[in-house]
């Protein structure tokens, strides 16, 4: 039982030091200055950016898209995914009015999703480079050479990933919570993995790669719903380095609602649930820096979920008396730093953006007690869907787009 | 508004540091010295920079904390008075920083607002001369007349001989701009002095004739109150071909 309690304690321990040290790094990385080093000459650059029904948002998309400045040459392509509204009428417009904005319409196929609408779209492009773009995204103009810049006086890099930030932040409480999130999971956590250990993870949008890298690796897997997530692993497993960006920023929504909140995440915790059985079935994911990945994965949802699940039955034992807690570790302290540690992290974030406000503040204190726990939950769900569809009815679990809203001014 | 914010944040800065009197002795002192510590660290960077020092102080206290109470045995109520003098060295560190910011970025507002007076003003106020960023604006707009007219100009570059008393320099300096400005065409010809041993005088539509009766002129008028028998300043003439060039030089020779 000691033992046990020791590993436990260690396990916590260990997470706790490593995610401060990973914040200072991250604040430390943000604080000092970025040298940006301008190119004699700019490789070529394909953005792609996949699309199924997405006539909210395209047109705002689109624009920001023929206001990218690049010095070098750049093509644009909207991937149309068998869309039924008003998408392709737009992508068209667009098309006919932009050199180099393209509409491609993607023949139907199967798995549904997006890896396969990006794998697509790199069957018929020629660039050195490519950048992928949500549908919502709305990047500003130096974004795309930021990341050229990065990529290019990077040793071994594959590519660079950008900041996502939150175009809907002041809609309300829960997109405020999101945007947070982002700030440190997106940004301060990537900005201290790469100040520490080199290592970058893709973030799905705002980020460049080299295509022929991506062609040698076999392209997108289509069953990965988290495909971010899968290719970051394999890059990392080659060899290959993912500078971080802060400068390079695009702007994004964030659902609004719980209930979009929950699809959204549901698919984002179920690709990574495949990404934890790729991890245990494959030796690749293991190989070089991949390791830290894989470690990352197996500790936040194997170990820290587990132990999560036992430390809330043993809190729901105690309240009906059924178990007689002895206590052989300052408990509350953990907790206490525990929280010290989120709460820091959210805080940190927000001071290196300089968008600090009592609100803000506000928001970051309870976070813990709210959106935090929502963690937990969202995982349990997504495991039993995980479970039911892919391993008792061995279904192909479909992707599930997320809503988007109208009209949200960055 | 400001103000009212610095003094809310001094309020409870000495709120945070009085309630360190609740705390045992032991703890109150090491909080003050780390605050004060922390005090003197921030005066010598950058908000940021400071950000992650108090952040680091934060979390390294914590887990100090945590480890003297997994070593000393301390699982229950005791714990309590670890946390609270935690939130109370968090809470000074934080509003500390916070002060710091607003005074730092007082002082930096100031400066920048320093700058873009210096650059928005016309005229140096003590010498009444052009300023140097409106010499050159309106230089490089006459040089541009000049050009489309095919005229000449001329630049002429005084500089204070060394054997003048560096005391004398500045009131020199002063009685020669003065000088300048009467004896040149007000409105047409422009005059600058960016430090006590340099003045610029831009004649447009001027050859090297016009050059000489100037500054026989100016001699002239010099000698009327000055002791110098000759010039006391070192002259340099350039045809104006490309002013930025010729200005640029000069910062070159002054940087070097």
């Amino acid at each position: 039982m000691n033992i046990v309690l020791l590993l436990i304690m260690s396990f916590f321990w260990t997470l706790l030091i490593f995610y401060s040290v990973l914040t200072l790094a991250g604040v430390y990385y943000r604080a000092k200055s970025q040298k940006t080093i301008e190119l004699e000459t700019y490789s070529s650059v394909s953005v792609l950016i996949p699309a199924h029904n997405e006539e909210i948002v395209i047109e705002d998309t689109l624009h920001a898209m023929a206001q990218l400045d690049y010095p070098g040459e750049l093509q644009i392509y909207l991937l149309d995914d068998g869309s039924s509204d008003r998408t392709p009428e737009i992508g068209k417009s667009f098309q006919e009015a932009f050199s180099r904005i393209h509409y491609i319409s993607v023949p139907p196929g199967e798995p549904k999703g997006k890896s396969r609408v990006l794998n697509y779209g790199l069957s018929i492009i020629e660039s050195e480079y490519f950048l992928v773009y949500d549908a919502d995204n709305q990047p500003e103009p130096d974004a795309v050479k930021l990341l050229v810049e990065k990529a290019e006086t990077t040793q071994h890099a594959a590519g660079a990933v950008g900041y996502v930030k939150t175009r809907n932040a002041d809609k309300n409480l829960l997109t405020q919570m999101i945007a947070l999130e982002f700030q440190v999971f997106q940004l301060l956590m990537q900005s201290g993995r790469w100040q520490l250990l080199k290592l970058g993870s893709l973030a799905g949008t705002n980020m460049l790669l080299r295509k022929d890298i991506i062609d040698q690796l076999g392209r997108y897997d289509v069953y990965a719903l988290a495909e971010d997530a899968e290719l970051t692993i394999r890059l990392t497993a080659e060899g290959y380095l993912l500078p971080v960006v802060p400068d390079s920023k695009t702007w994004e929504q964030e659902p609004e609602t719980i209930k979009t909140f929950i699809k959204q995440r549901t698919r984002w915790l179920i690709g990574n649930l495949y990404l934890l059985e790729k991890v245990f079935l494959s030796s690749k994911f293991w190989r070089k820096k991949a390791f830290h990945h894989s470690i990352q994965h197996l500790t936040v949802y194997l170990f820290f979920a587990v132990l999560l699940l036992f430390s809330h039955l043993f809190f729901i034992g105690s309240l009906f008396d059924l178990f007689e807690p002895t206590y052989a570790a300052p408990i509350l302290m953990l907790w206490f730093m525990s929280y010290i540690v989120y709460t820091g992290q959210l805080i940190g974030a927000i001071v290196m953006d300089r968008t600090v406000s009592p609100l803000k503040v506000t928001v970051a204190l309870v976070m813990y007690f709210t959106y935090a726990q929502l963690f937990v939950i969202l995982l349990g769900r997504s495991a039993v869907i995980y479970v039911w569809k892919r391993m008792v009815k061995r279904e192909t679990i479909k992707w599930d787009k997320t809503n988007r809203f109208k009209n949200r001014p960055i | 508004m400001f103000k009212k914010r610095l003094y809310l944040l001094f309020v409870l800065w000495g709120l945070t540091l009085g309630l360190q009197a609740l705390l045992p002795e032991s703890y109150a002192s090491i909080h003050v010295m780390l605050v004060m510590l922390s005090l003197v660290i921030m005066m010598f960077f950058r908000t940021k920079i400071n950000f992650l020092i108090v952040l680091s102080i934060i979390l390294v206290y914590g887990f100090s904390l945590t480890f003297y109470a997994q070593m000393n045995g301390i699982f229950s109520g005791g714990q309590y008075v670890l946390i609270a003098a935690h939130l109370l060295l968090t809470a000074s560190l934080l509003i500390l920083w916070l002060i710091v910011h607003d005074i730092k970025s007082l002082v930096e507002e100031n400066k920048s607002l320093k700058e873009r007076i210096m650059l928005l003003e016309k005229f140096d106020l003590n010498t009444k001369a052009l300023s140097m960023p409106e010499f050159m604006e309106r230089g490089l707009i006459i040089e541009t007349a000049m050009k489309r007219r095919r005229e000449q100009g001329r630049l002429l570059y005084f500089r204070v001989k060394d054997s003048v008393p560096v005391e004398a320099r500045n009131s020199l300096r002063h009685y020669f701009v003065n000088t300048c400005l009467h004896t040149v065409r007000e409105e047409f010809d422009l005059v600058t002095s960016p430090d006590q041993n340099e003045v610029f005088v831009l004649l447009q539509g001027t050859n090297a004739e016009g050059e000489s009766i100037v500054i026989n002129r100016l001699t002239e008028k010099l000698r009327e109150h000055v002791n110098y028998i000759e010039l006391p300043y070192n002259i340099a003439s350039y045809e104006i071909g490309s002013l930025k060039n010729i200005m640029e030089q000069f910062d070159q020779q002054r940087g070097a």
